[in-house]
């Protein structure tokens, strides 16, 4: 009797527990949009170089996670998964060839000029305006030649700012992995950085 | 650390200068590494300068960020609620106007309608002549009303002496009209 009523007791707890949904963060979506758009939207942009993509998808990335939001063990940050996703949802993206085909020519697309307008000079000659941008172009035309899965781990580490094992948490790598792509990430960056090239011209028309 | 082979920092060095971590284990500690740099202006400069240049990415990539985001969140204020500027549109003019007409035109005319003046007493005066030929009229019409036989009727009462009578008749109403006038 005694094993029977525990099973019952059991039992009752296990459909409780099933039909009680369990909180989670993403409840809150309003919040947590308010909070991490700028950093999904940025890395997004960034990655696609493409406004309406990143805005897609950003939107995708936060339906996603409110949907998958019972999975969310709480295990990881927030930004952590939120990024998980977006990584994932790039990944999707970019292996489409319409993207491919889309990428070369479109009115969406980001120029290295438009971005160059945000850098901060703090000095005020011209010549060390002109290095800054040539600095940062120099940077933005080299992630255009890394891979993918290259670009993914030095925009989370250079731009978000990330540690090797949040970066090996959202990419499912090992952080020796992680450390290694970043360290032909980097190599590229050096020729390209040493030799002083800048493929697009456009930066100096900027200034 | 360097070698003694070679004078530089090996990529793996320089990598682990630029991510700020933990040296690799290839490498020796990072306090070897910043001796180094000191002694080294060629990987000084180059640290620097690639640093320099990472941080600059970082922040123009954020701004530029930043300004795309607000402005599509912008784009989404003005979608769900109709911007001040936008009533400068023409089309919301006219339709504001032809829903003024609607509404002003029924009500000016019910308006115009009830302030139409009463016709003026003195304006309808009629003139003497035109009063005592209405009342001649009036007096036949009662003649016609209180005779037992109606006089369009009378021929059918005497039909052998209708002419005579019709025509004694209509002279008498005819003289009758006459000394009247």
């Amino acid at each position: 009797m005694t094993s029977q009523v525990l099973v019952n007791e059991g039992m009752s707890a296990l459909n409780e527990a099933s039909v009680t949904p369990v909180a989670t963060p993403f409840d809150d979506l309003e919040s947590v949009v308010a909070t991490y758009e700028q950093r999904v939207f940025r890395f997004m942009l960034v990655s696609l170089r493409d406004r309406d993509a990143a805005q897609s998808l950003t939107q995708d990335t936060f339906l996603r996670a409110w949907m998958a939001r019972s999975s969310f063990r709480g295990d990881c940050a927030i930004f952590t998964w939120l990024m998980r996703i977006a990584v994932n949802l790039i990944r999707d993206h970019t292996r489409t060839n319409r993207f491919r085909f889309w990428k070369r020519a479109d009115a969406n697309s980001v120029d290295v000029s438009e971005v160059a307008q945000h850098i901060p000079h703090l000095e005020s000659s011209l010549e060390s305006r002109m290095i800054a941008n040539e600095q940062m172009a120099i940077v933005w035309e080299s992630v255009a030649a890394l891979s993918n899965r290259q670009r993914d781990i030095f925009l989370l580490r250079f731009v978000e700012d990330l540690n090797l094992s949040e970066i090996a948490a959202i990419t499912n790598l090992p952080i020796s992995t992680v450390k290694s792509h970043l360290y032909r990430a980097l190599a590229i960056l050096r020729a390209r950085h040493t030799a002083g090239i800048l493929p697009d011209k456009k930066t100096k028309e900027a200034v | 650390m360097n070698s003694p082979q070679t004078p530089h920092l090996t990529h793996e060095q320089f990598c682990d200068l630029i991510l700020a971590c933990s040296p690799h284990p290839l490498s020796s500690d990072f306090a070897a590494l910043e001796q180094h740099l000191c002694a080294c202006p060629s990987c000084s400069e180059e640290l620097t300068r690639l640093s320099r240049s990472l941080t600059l990415f970082r922040e123009a990539s954020s701004g530029f960020a930043q300004q795309q985001l607000a402005e599509i969140r912008a784009r989404r204020t003005e979608a769900v609620l109709p911007a001040p500027h936008t009533l400068a549109r023409p089309l919301y003019w006219a339709t504001a106007a032809v829903l003024a007409l609607a509404v002003l035109v029924p009500f000016g005319l019910q308006h115009g309608s009830a302030r139409t003046p009463a016709p003026d007493a003195a304006a309808i005066t009629t003139s003497p002549h035109t009063q005592e030929s209405d009342e001649a009229l009036l007096e036949e019409i009662d003649q016609d009303i209180s005779a037992s036989v109606p006089s369009s009727m009378r021929p059918l009462v005497d039909p052998v002496a209708s002419t005579t009578a019709t025509s004694a008749g209509n002279n008498a109403a005819t003289s009758q009209k006459t000394a009247e006038n």
